[in-house]
């Protein structure tokens, strides 16, 4: 149940979803976001699957 | 800027710092706002999902990636201990600060140890998988479980 990552991926990852997290300007990301941010690392089908 | 989002900086500044959030009582004093302000602008930035309050109370539990609480999962630097709220969170923080950093999160699965060492944010030693059990769109329906 649930989805695994390799490591490099998992850190790939969360390099691109908390890049903004001390920004200032931060605002919850859009669907559109986590979709481009999922493709930029391969992750596919429906347990990636937003919005 | 409206007091949640200085609030919100004024708590990860301080997590990436000292690897704690705030107290109750230095969020307030940060711009001379009363403990009632400061208990609507956590609840409302909590509402947009910047972070997450331990249960029934206003305290910060989740400034993510970082836990406000011990858990399982640290990562080491210099002189300072950030607590992840997962295996995933732990691969997240040295980047997101920049850090020289070791973790060693144990597997779910065997309880063996997964020793890990980054630089300048880059992992640079580490191997194993993580797993994820919600999935993205469920995330917050229970982020404690998440």
């Amino acid at each position: 149940m649930g989805a695994t990552l390799p490591l490099a991926t998992g850190w790939q990852l969360g390099q691109l979803w908390y890049r903004d997290r001390l920004d200032e300007d931060w605002e919850p990301k859009t669907v559109e976001t986590i979709r481009s941010i999922f493709a930029t690392v391969g992750l596919t089908g429906d347990f990636w699957t937003v919005g | 800027m409206p007091f949640d989002r200085t609030l919100r900086q004024f708590i990860y500044e301080t997590i990436a710092r000292t690897g704690r959030p705030p107290s109750h009582e230095a969020m307030a004093k940060h711009r001379g706002f009363t403990h009632d302000e400061v208990d609507a602008a956590l609840v409302k930035l909590e509402e947009q999902h910047a972070l997450a309050l331990a249960p029934t109370t206003r305290n910060v539990w989740m400034e993510h990636p970082f836990s406000a609480l011990p858990t399982p999962f640290s990562v080491e630097s210099d002189n300072t201990t950030h607590w992840a709220n997962c295996a995933w969170d732990v691969v997240a923080i040295p980047p997101l600060l920049g850090l020289d950093a070791r973790a060693e999160p144990r597997c779910a699965e065997s309880g063996e140890p997964m020793p890990m060492a980054f630089r300048a944010g880059e992992l640079v030693e580490g191997d194993g998988l993580i797993h994820f059990v919600v999935p993205p769109r469920r995330f917050w329906d229970n982020v404690g479980y998440t």
